[in-house]
């Protein structure tokens, strides 16, 4: 018999999450605020980062949502998140695992790649967009395909 | 009916019909077969889902529904529906993105986006974009 995936379901106080870095899931109780990946050994945090005031930051990382609120203001190189809600300003690469919610009259500046994106009226974008499913991208420099 | 031509789509490009070239129109359009070259209009434009363009458009509003590769550029508003395929450079006033469409591109959006751009409000009002550069008419008293 073929030893494929169990159907079984994790348990209520559990959650499966896939690692930023090496997009590997694991479970992990859904209390935890922050973990450690046990593939890559990357530093994982798991809370949700609410921005109220100007930022500046080298990178924002989270498989949480990172809201910028009304009176945010973000400068950061990259935020990766589980989502993001943008009611403010962000300048700055974003790459979201979860949907990207750009309010009305919020800012975004910098590249974009997010499965899904929900613009509001008066809202500025400006920037590479990425929108929709991830699609693996085949592989560069590896072994040639030999001939038929 | 859809498909039957109304007061906002009198132009219709059928699912058999294939189009190369540039063109223009007045009011809106819909699109079901396949379009290729340039499209100008300070009306609409529709592009069903089992449409495919490969253009740049500069009108007053876009909808996309199928397959769309090019430069678009609309005065009021670009919407991407559930079902769209979309690749390359948008520049507009306002953004629709539904769940599930695809957008891979340069995105240029907010009020100052596209300027000159007309409308189809302003179409309507005489086919002019709102800033035009140079005196404003003055026969009209400010009390």
């Amino acid at each position: 018999m073929a030893q494929g995936e169990t159907n079984i379901p994790t348990p209520d106080d559990r959650q499966v999450v896939v690692c930023l870095y090496c997009n590997k899931p694991q479970e992990v109780g859904r209390k935890t605020l922050s973990m450690t990946c046990k593939f890559c050994n990357k530093s994982l945090r798991l809370q949700d980062i609410p921005l109220k005031g100007y930022e500046a930051r080298r990178s924002i990382e989270t498989l949480g949502i990172v809201t910028v609120e009304k009176k945010g203001n973000v400068v950061t190189d990259k935020i990766l998140c589980g989502g993001l809600v943008v009611r403010g300003k962000v300048k700055g690469n974003v790459k979201s695992r979860g949907p990207v919610l750009v309010g009305p009259e919020a800012e975004i500046k910098g590249d974009v790649t997010a499965p899904t994106l929900a613009v509001g009226a008066g809202a500025i974008l400006e920037g590479n967009y990425n929108i929709g499913p991830e699609t693996p991208k085949p592989p560069q420099g590896g072994m040639k395909a030999l001939p038929p | 009916m859809a498909d039957s031509p109304n007061q906002d789509f009198p132009t219709i490009l059928g699912p058999d019909a294939t189009f190369k070239g540039e063109l223009t129109y007045e009011k809106g359009m819909r699109l079901h077969g396949k379009l290729e070259g340039k499209v100008n209009t300070p009306g609409r434009l529709h592009i069903a889902k089992e449409a495919k363009m490969q253009a740049d458009v500069d009108a007053g509003a876009i909808t996309v529904e199928g397959d769309v590769h090019g430069n678009l550029s609309a005065g009021d508003r670009i919407e991407l529906k559930q079902s769209a395929r979309y690749e390359g450079d948008l520049r507009s006033s306002r953004l629709v993105v539904d769940e599930g469409a695809i957008l891979v591109g340069h995105v240029t959006v907010g009020p100052d986006a596209v300027k000159g751009a007309r409308t189809p409000q302003q179409q309507q009002a005489g086919g002019k974009p709102a800033a035009l550069p140079g005196p404003q008419p003055q026969n009209q008293p400010n009390k």
